[in-house]
């Protein structure tokens, strides 16, 4: 087991925050107010979390397990969809299914086939490895999607002129999806490549802090690597398939509707 | 061939046709004259079904315009755009795309190429150019390229030689009227002989 730090020694730690607020005051950089806001927030935010998971971990219910992943899955879906310049009603069902669906096929397959877990909705697993899973596909569908439908108004002109010189739907929209799908798995490509030499990932220093073998956290961690990569994939390209049969007309024409500021 | 019943069409406030209605028979020249803003653009995108009038019927051989029929249309009619805006390709490579698209498989696009590219004065050099380095004038005469390869039926053409010298525009008129295809006409020049075309004003 990790040794446990004090509540109280967290505080010492506001020796290196000190400075910085007082730096911040000398300059006069207006985020003093801001930065302790979000401290207290993180602290709050945080300890609540440390709470119930301690009670989720304990009693450990599948109902109970299956409802949290559940208000994980919507958290994740409304965030996305706050962030995409797409009406959240339209826009909701959508995400809520690709980001649920890989996200609950990674999970069977991690808990049955990769850890070998009887019961793969246990809490302590099915919880860290989907929160893990769920920010990353959360990011990669608001990449996806925002840069599918910007470059696709930009150069709306283009698809009409190739939709008149005869190309099929999927011809024409097929420069768009490779570039909404290249923005979402380019930067994981890239960060998969330095992965060990430029950052320790957090699972793995986590599992290390709590007194796992490195081999056994290294092996956690590609196999989380591999999982987020996978999910990311299938999230954003299901986004994509969807929301172009679903947000164009029988003509083939984007629905302006769908957008907040049309 | 194209039929317009009573063509209502707005932009939020702005009314831009009212009770338009136009019969265009197979083979006619027609060119469209009306002040700007008056929706001569918008009726050429509504026979390829990007624009949708509130009210009236638009009708391709006497079929009306349905999600049964726009892909027909699409594959019978070529649109010229003002200004082809295609991506950072070379022209090489977009007349590969353009014979991938499902519906041209049985069109040929390399066999006049390098002629038609002479008599439209890019010289074959211009292949490896990229489609964005081009200028204006030598997008339009890629685009007529292209729409002349295509060879179909109905020819839409949208301000397609405002930036082309005389004897180009000349050559372009020549063609439309000796070619038996229906060709719809948009454009601001002046020099087009009237009596080759069926003016239609509003």
């Amino acid at each position: 087991m990790t040794k446990n730090i004090s509540y109280f020694s967290l505080f010492y730690l506001g020796i290196f925050i000190v400075p910085v607020l007082m730096i911040l005051h000398k300059l006069k950089i207006k985020l003093i107010k801001t930065t302790l806001i979000s401290i207290f927030r993180m602290f709050i935010q945080l300890s609540l979390v440390g709470l119930y998971l301690q009670y989720i971990f304990l009693w450990d219910n599948p109902l109970i397990n299956i409802a949290y992943l559940l208000i994980m899955i919507f958290t994740a879906t409304y965030t996305t969809g706050r962030s995409v310049e797409i009406k959240i009603k339209r826009i909701f069902p959508i995400i809520f299914i690709t980001i649920g669906l890989p996200l609950i096929t990674m999970l069977l397959f991690f808990g049955y086939f990769l850890i070998g877990l009887d019961n793969p909705l246990e809490a302590k697993y099915l919880i860290p490895i989907s929160g893990m899973l769920l920010g990353n596909t959360l990011n990669s569908n608001i990449i996806t999607l925002n840069t599918f439908f910007n470059t696709f108004k930009n150069n709306e002109n283009e698809y009409l002129y190739a939709l008149g010189l005869g190309a099929a739907k999927h011809e024409a929209l097929a420069p768009y999806i490779k570039e909404g799908l290249t923005s979402s798995i380019a930067p994981t490509i890239a960060s998969l490549a330095t992965m060990g030499i430029v950052s320790l990932p957090g699972m793995m220093t986590g599992q290390i802090l709590g007194g796992a073998l490195p081999v056994t956290a290294v092996k956690y961690q590609i196999a989380i690597m591999l999982a987020i990569f996978s999910c990311k994939f299938f999230s954003s390209l299901m986004s994509l398939i969807i929301t172009s049969k679903v947000f164009f007309d029988d003509y083939h024409i984007l629905d302006k509707g769908i957008f907040i500021h049309n | 061939m194209i039929k317009f019943q009573d063509i209502h069409l707005s932009f939020g406030e702005v009314e831009v046709l009212k009770e338009f209605s136009l019969h265009i028979k197979k083979g006619e020249k027609i060119l469209l004259d009306a002040p700007s803003g008056r929706g001569k653009s918008s009726l050429i995108k509504m026979i390829m079904g990007f624009i949708r009038p509130q009210k009236g019927r638009i009708l391709y051989k006497e079929e009306e315009l349905s999600k049964h029929t726009i892909d027909r249309i699409r594959r019978e009619v070529t649109w010229v755009n003002q200004d082809i805006n295609l991506r950072k390709i070379n022209i090489r490579e977009l007349f590969e795309e353009i014979s991938e698209f499902s519906s041209n498989s049985s069109v040929d696009l390399s066999s006049d190429l390098n002629d038609l590219l002479i008599t439209f004065g890019l010289s074959p050099d211009y292949l490896d150019k990229n489609v964005e380095n081009l200028s204006g004038g030598e997008r339009q005469r890629l685009g007529l390229v292209i729409a002349i390869l295509l060879n179909r039926e109905v020819l839409l053409l949208d301000e397609v030689t405002s930036s082309l010298d005389i004897n180009l525009k000349r050559r372009v008129e020549e063609w439309i009227t000796a070619t038996d295809k229906t060709v719809i006409l948009i454009s601001h020049d002046t020099h087009w002989n009237k009596e080759n075309f069926r003016v239609v004003r509003w």
